[in-house]
């Protein structure tokens, strides 16, 4: 029924992240074996493996691919407290006809952290190429390569510091102009209070500015992403916890955001979701936000969609080996009735009232009848 | 004390050992069968279920268990007694002692109860065995179960000592007056034993030289001392809610305490995972894992990290014991129950690896699947009727929004109504406005696609309505009383073309529009469409003129009945009747022929309803002021939804803009939303909305690598805007510097310019200022502006004549000329030039 590509990735030990290059056709991997694996998509589809070599003297956490603009660059981070950028480069021994060995050249090291990096994100390709890493010992550095022609030249921007130990970092990838840069991270420390930061660049004081703490995220957060904007006048965002939640960030335009330049979030938790029963550690957008998968301690992969922007439903569920559960919701699928999977939190809005059809046609075209 | 529980893989594929008070039970997994369980088998999953292999009761004396590692059809087990007697046999002799199987007893000189039993992992004929303190004897003892045997072959070693004749000493003994609490042999390192002494000691000792103690530390963790099978360098063990990992180069302190919430009943480190420690507590049915880093970088040893996960494995009963499967990655067996109440219960648990994911831009979904495995699935699918993304997709590829003809884009949407009918909506308005059908004092130019509301006048005072009367009776229903108010007013009209209603009392707009929803099938709507007209014969003809497959003829019957009187049977019929009607458009009809004080309520209210017609009918039977309430009400609803059919309430005004981004906001269509507000909204192109909608959609579409589709779009969208697209690319000259583009541009408009005379290619070879050559082409050393020869009879397309160059090293010339270089080369032909060109760009070589 549904085909199930199996790639025999031959990590040694557990595969950390999986991350696909803007276009889709790359993937790289990272282990805990320390190597680093980049694969490519043949015609058929199928996914050969390109490179692979050790990144790290320790588990590597996290790989994350640059925009396309900026060739084919990489970064990862690691547990031995680095992360590193990678730029493929053609090699030296070419035979005429054929393009030459292409690999993997470590073009900087970034030493400032004292303790493991556990995320590195490439920013919004509006900002140039800048790179943020967020590490155990709480701090978020913003990185920027001011010569975009030369990677190993990395000069450090930004550190803030968050307190609590920090797990995952996303960028709000907005394109408009309107919305400046954003970071959030999420925390995987124990104890009570919020996990979740965001932080905004000011223009005004060129300085990174915590926004606001998700404070109904208490638990520890391993994962956190935003949506693609696609232009909403709010932003989404995904948080991997105790189970799945679902967040709306709204800038509010109010008379005192506007004068001191910063922006007013207005949080809303518009789903959680415990079909997971346990920790959840990551999740996923699809390219236009409408989709959302997460993959948690039960060994599933499940799969939520937008119904509109206060309703979510889980659409699917995938067991690890890729055999589809079938859910109430597809039982339900096959007869009239909708059972609504999840608990929205807020209000919930009405479903769209949409009129109902008669017949496979009800609404003629409108042509003018005169 | 309650009595003990344990259970213990055996080497023997999908078999295992469960041992509780005095029973010890050895069981084989087989797949579930129909029918009820059988006696002595537990489901241990939803697949696999036990079947009892054989049960030897009475073994109370037991203290401790081990299975030797190279069992092979039976499992061999060494059990400790309580007198301090060590039994070495096939678990089918224990099981029937009258069998002829060998058995093997060893003793300890003094009796005492055993405390602890190990196989050695590598030297698999070695047990060592724990006692307990005795002043004049050792506390340690080391057998050999093949040593009265010459044989090498452990097994046939074993096989062939029937009897306890033969010499049952110790092969090693150690630990004098000491008392030992647990041991267990490194796994590596198979000559070095870790013990637990005397409740405060871990000690190493090593066999090969017995007189030193390996490394020692005085601790009170010394319960439960174990090794980790993949890295000798770790020991674990316990004391009360304490666990206690140590590095055994450096055993003098440990590198991690782990608290735990309750006391610690069994520690054990998992063998197909790298540094895995897995704790249980006491009444408690969850397992801790505790991943464990400890990486070395450069030559610095790094605080260990310990990521802690807890799994919990649902059981019914706290659990009692847990063993990791010995080959198979990420299986655990618990036990949890107790013998003695004859309640045990066993599961086989897949302990899932974390689990990382992402998706690609064309939505296949990637995660990885233990550590070996990465599984790959487009999920297009899988997601019931398909997402947005993949609908857009198609849409793209369709060339959807692109069309001149506004209503042909619907086609391409057909599936979803509403967008279909905005389209349709769109292009009937701007025909209208065109045709000069539609207008009024606030229309500008500008205003292509006026909605209701803009076309409707709100000024009541000096513009009011006409209000006209019709009694039923004049209408032909004799058995009728009351009547119908409608109001006419010339927007009016203008606003109901736009919801395509026929005006007021024109019979043949009434029959075209009605004739029409016939051919499309919708009788109940024409029905309707001609009662709210008021032509009840019309509609009674259009009922019964359905096909029987509709169902609709008995409700001609039953309006062809109709009479509102106050106690007519029909009416009172109708009310009740009214109620079971699930056609939203029947429903419509009769509670409209059923309505008092013109309260129209049941018709404008009711969502099912099309705008359209709830909109047409507002416009004919709302009074001024009630009408201008509906509608703000109505499209502030719609707008509020995100509802496309809100459009031809708002048309393309700011509120049509805000009802776009509600439906974004709602359904993350951004190509809809994109394309509607490009064609429908052609004056807010710069407005900050609609100009991050087009950067979204343009960022889809270039991810998609739908570069064509997007170029085609960028090009729609110029037609939109009157701008002059500025060249990307200047050229000036190298020895003047002036600026050689201009004045190919000014040539270009001389018509009757000498170059253009001289032959088909108007390319300049020299500066037009300073008339220095222009660059070279590198392989033929012409300049700039010349034709390149004919090669084999192949003719030189219009591009092998364009000049190039690498972007990097900014060396160049024809392109045909360079793409046969670099089919050959990988470096630049330019003398000295090092520049891998043409491999710089990985997309060119991806292709």
């Amino acid at each position: 029924m549904f085909e199930c590509q199996e790639i025999s990735a031959e990590h040694k030990d557990l595969i950390h992240d999986v991350s696909y290059d803007y276009y889709g056709d790359r993937i790289a991997t990272c282990s805990s074996d320390q190597y680093v694996k980049v694969w490519d998509r043949n015609e058929e589809g199928k996914w050969i493996l390109s490179s692979c070599w050790k990144g790290h003297s320790a588990s590597v956490w996290k790989v994350t691919w640059a925009h396309p603009e900026f060739g084919q660059v990489l970064a990862t981070c690691s547990f031995d407290r680095t992360a590193t950028v990678w730029e493929e480069i053609v090699g030296d021994t070419p035979g005429p006809g054929k393009s030459g060995q292409r690999h993997w050249m470590r073009r900087t090291n970034l030493v400032d952290s004292r303790t493991s990096v556990t995320d590195v994100k490439f920013g919004p390709k509006a900002q140039g190429l800048q790179l943020a890493t967020c590490s155990a010992e709480g701090i978020i550095r913003i990185y920027e390569a001011p010569d975009v022609m030369n990677l190993s030249q990395w000069t450090l921007q930004h550190e803030v510091q968050c307190k609590l130990s920090l797990s995952c970092l996303t960028w709000n990838c907005s394109l408009s102009r309107a919305h400046p840069p954003m970071i959030a991270v999420g925390s995987d420390e124990p104890g009570s209070g919020g996990k979740v930061f965001i932080y905004e660049y000011s223009e005004n004081s060129r300085k990174w500015i915590k926004l606001d703490t998700v404070s109904c995220i208490t638990e520890p957060v391993h994962d956190i992403a935003f949506a693609p904007n696609l232009g909403r006048t709010f932003h989404i965002l995904g948080v991997a916890t105790n189970n799945v939640r679902i967040i709306n960030l709204t800038p509010t335009d109010d008379e005192q955001s506007q004068q001191s330049g910063i922006t007013k979030l207005d949080i809303q938790t518009v789903a959680q979701f415990d079909e997971h029963g346990s920790t959840v550690w990551r999740v996923c957008w699809n390219v236009n936000g409408s989709v959302l998968c997460s993959s948690g301690d039960d060994g599933c992969v499940r799969m939520f969609r937008i119904h509109s922007k206060t309703l979510w439903k889980q659409e699917g569920v995938l067991k690890g080996d890729g055999n589809q559960v079938p859910t109430a919701m597809e039982a339900a699928q096959s007869g009239p009735q909708h059972i609504p999977q999840g608990s929205p939190v807020g209000s919930i809005a009405s479903q769209t009232a949409r009129y109902i059809k008669l017949g496979s046609i009800s609404q003629p075209s409108r042509e003018p009848w005169y | 004390m309650t009595s003990k529980l344990e259970v213990l893989w055996s080497p023997i594929r999908d078999r295992f050992i469960i041992w509780g008070g005095d029973t010890i039970t050895s069981h084989q997994l087989v797949p579930k069968k129909e029918g009820g369980p059988t006696v002595g088998s537990y489901n241990v999953s939803k697949t696999h279920t036990t079947e009892l292999i054989c049960t030897a009761n009475n073994q109370h004396q037991v203290k401790c268990l081990d299975i030797y590692p190279l069992s092979q059809g039976d499992e061999i087990v060494a059990l400790g007694g309580s007198g301090g007697k060590i039994t070495v046999t096939y678990m089918a002799k224990l099981a029937s002692e009258g069998s002829g199987l060998p058995k093997k007893e060893f003793n300890a000189k003094c009796p005492r109860p055993c405390t602890s039993v190990h196989f050695n992992p590598v030297d698999c004929q070695l047990v060592a065995v724990g006692l307990e303190k005795y002043k004049p004897d050792n506390s340690i003892m080391i057998f050999d179960i093949t040593q009265v045997c010459a044989k090498r072959d452990p097994i046939v070693g074993f096989m062939g000592s029937n009897g306890v004749a033969e010499s049952t000493k110790p092969v090693w003994e150690f630990g004098m007056s000491e008392h030992c609490q647990n041991l267990s042999w490194f796994h590596n390192n198979s000559k070095i034993l870790a013990t637990g002494m005397n409740m405060k000691f871990i000690r190493l000792y090593d066999i090969r030289d017995l007189n030193r103690v390996v490394s020692s530390t005085v601790t009170k963790a010394a319960l439960g001392v174990c090794t980790n099978p993949k890295d000798d360098k770790y020991l674990a063990s316990y004391f009360e809610n304490q666990i206690y990992v140590w590095d055994t180069r450096n055993i003098e302190k440990p590198i991690q305490i782990l608290p735990q919430a309750k006391p610690v009943l069994k520690v054990g480190w998992c063998p197909t995972k790298s540094n895995l420690l897995t704790t249980l507590q006491r009444d408690n049915g969850y397992v801790s894992l505790y991943d464990i880093q400890y990486p070395t970088i450069g030559n610095e040893d790094v605080e260990p990290t310990v990521m802690e996960r807890t799994i919990n494995l649902k059981s019914t009963y706290p659990l009692a014991s847990f063993s990791w499967h010995p080959h198979d990655e990420n299986r655990i067996m618990t036990c949890s129950g107790s013998n003695a109440l004859g309640k045990i219960e066993l599961r086989d648990h897949s302990v899932y690896d974390r689990i990382t994911l992402n998706l690609t831009p064309y939505f296949q979904l990637i995660w990885s699947h233990g550590k070996k495995t990465l599984k790959c699935l487009d999920v297009k699918h899988i997601s019931g009727c398909g997402d947005i993304s993949t609908k857009i997709q198609r849409r793209a590829k369709a060339q959807y929004g692109l069309d001149d003809d506004l209503y042909k884009n619907a086609e391409m949407v057909k599936e979803d109504e509403v967008l279909a009918n905005v389209w349709h909506w769109l292009h009937l308005s701007a025909k209208l406005v065109e045709d000069g059908k539609v207008t009024g004092p606030t229309l500008n130019t500008s205003f292509k696609h006026p909605g209701v509301l803009s076309v409707i006048n709100n000024d009541h005072d000096n513009f009011s309505s006409e209000a006209i009367t019709v009694s039923w009776t004049d209408l032909g229903h004799v058995n009728c009383r009351g009547s119908v108010k409608f109001y006419v007013r010339t927007d009016r009209s203008m606003a109901l073309l736009l919801c395509s209603w026929p005006s007021n009392n024109d019979i043949s707009s009434i029959t075209t529009i009605v004739e029409y929803l016939e051919k499309e099938g919708a009788y109940s709507r024409a029905a309707a469409m001609a009662v709210f007209n008021l032509q009840v014969p019309l509609a009674i003809e259009v009922l019964n003129r359905a096909p029987v497959e509709a169902g609709l003829s008995y409700v001609g019957i039953a309006l062809a009945g109709f009479s509102n009187e106050e106690d007519s049977n029909w009416r009172k019929f109708c009310a009740t009747a009214l109620k079971k009607i699930a056609d939203p458009y029947l429903k419509a009809l009769f509670s409209f022929l059923l309505s008092e004080n013109h309260n129209y309520d049941c018709v404008l209210k009711d969502t099912k309803i099309a705008v359209d017609d709830r909109v047409g009918f507002a416009l004919v039977f709302l009074s001024d002021h009630k009408l201008a309430d509906y509608l703000n009400k109505l499209s502030a609803e719609l707008c509020d939804k995100g509802n496309l059919d809100g459009l031809l309430l708002t048309g393309n005004s700011p509120k049509g803009l805000k009802l776009l981004q509600n439906y974004l906001d709602d359904t993350a269509d951004i190509q809809s939303t994109t394309l509607i507000g490009v064609r429908a909204f052609p004056q807010e192109l710069d407005s900050p909305n609609v100009k991050n909608w087009i950067e979204n959609y343009q960022e889809l579409l270039n991810q998609w690598k739908y570069w064509f589709e997007r170029a085609e779009f960028d090009l729609m969208l110029v037609k939109y805007k009157n701008e002059r697209p500025t060249p990307q690319v200047y050229m000036s000259c190298t020895y003047c510097g002036k600026n050689i583009s201009a004045h190919l541009r000014t040539l270009k408009n001389q018509q009757f310019s000498r170059i253009n005379v001289a032959g088909s290619s108007n390319k300049l070879t020299g500066c037009p200022h300073c008339r220095k050559p222009l660059p070279r082409c590198i392989i033929c050393l012409m300049t700039m502006g010349t034709c390149i020869a004919e090669i084999k009879g192949i003719k030189p397309q219009s591009f092998d004549n364009w000049f190039t160059w690498c972007q990097s090293c900014r060396h160049g010339g024809h392109s045909r000329h360079l793409t046969n270089w670099f089919m050959e080369h990988l470096e630049c032909p330019m003398v000295g030039c090092s520049c891998k060109c043409y491999s710089l760009d990985y997309s060119t070589l991806a292709n």
